[in-house]
């Protein structure tokens, strides 16, 4: 799986094959972990939440899984399970940041995404819930 | 000491200095990014500079009272007692921030312990009151974001 599945990973040329990079995060895991990480990810163009049922039926299409393996529950079981590995790596950012053992202004402008991520995480882990 | 300009107008007007008349000029698009993300930070340093002293006193309020509760219909639940002890301990007296922080920072442990509890006794009210307190803190971290989203994204 690639472990950071989202558009500004993608590189669609005007001729030539679609590309995927940045592969830093990439390990041997369920592919549906990539789903689950795009599916609620604030960055455009998000086309799982622009029309979950067309969008799943699309990757059923395409990788031969089912309906049983791949649904807007495994979905978002899978978003949990990739967040919680995601807000993870931000807190230890944050901890090295708050400890002095990084600088830069890139990690302390990710920080916010901890509060964006976070707010989408108990949403829908409440949702699983119930 | 200077009191006014108060410090969230000066971060404010540094990100105006950055918009207006710094990132125009610039060609590099990584330099670009870079002052987007810095005038981002600034902006959202304002927001915490103007409130988050009153809303770390307020939430530990609310926290230390909802961790009391817990430990009320919950008694001898070691880590609540433990994370209530360390901040009855915590310093109160002063709003310097390194002493805010710092109870805050035993707030949250309180906090985490009381919700484990509340969960873990079946306390179904207070699991929600506990929700209720995290969705207060989500809403005061979504202010200091200031319309945050990922740059260059």
């Amino acid at each position: 799986m690639h472990g950071d599945a989202q558009p500004a990973n993608i590189l669609v040329p005007d001729h030539g094959p679609v590309l995927m990079i940045d592969w830093e995060f990439a390990r041997i895991g369920d592919p549906r972990e990539d789903l689950g990480y795009y599916s609620h990810l604030p960055v455009p163009p998000n086309l799982y939440e622009a029309g979950p049922a067309g969008f799943l039926a699309r990757y059923r299409e395409r990788t031969g899984l089912t309906e049983e393996q791949v649904n807007e529950d495994t979905v978002s079981y899978f978003y949990v399970l990739g967040m919680a590995r995601l807000l993870g790596q931000m807190f230890d950012a944050t901890d090295a940041l708050a400890h002095d053992r990084s600088r830069g202004v890139m990690a302390t402008y990710m920080m916010n995404g901890i509060s964006a991520t976070t707010r989408a995480f108990v949403e829908v882990a409440r949702q699983l819930a119930h | 000491m200077l009191s006014r300009p108060t410090t969230e107008q000066i971060l404010l007007d540094c990100c105006r200095e950055l918009m207006t008349n710094v990132l125009p000029s610039l060609t590099d698009a990584t330099a670009q990014v870079s002052v987007i993300m810095v005038e981002t930070v600034l902006r959202n340093t304002a927001v915490r500079a103007a409130h988050e002293v009153a809303w770390m006193r307020e939430e530990t309020a609310e926290i230390e009272a909802y961790a009391d509760a817990v430990a009320g219909q919950a008694p001898g639940t070691a880590s609540l007692e433990t994370a209530l002890a360390a901040l009855a301990a915590a310093p109160r007296d002063g709003l310097h921030l390194d002493d805010v922080v710092e109870t805050y920072c035993q707030a949250g442990n309180a906090l985490s312990a009381a919700l484990e509890t509340a969960v873990a006794s079946g306390l179904a009210p207070l699991v929600q009151r506990g929700e209720e307190i995290l969705d207060v803190r989500s809403g005061h971290e979504t202010e200091v974001m200031a319309g945050w989203s990922p740059t260059g994204r």
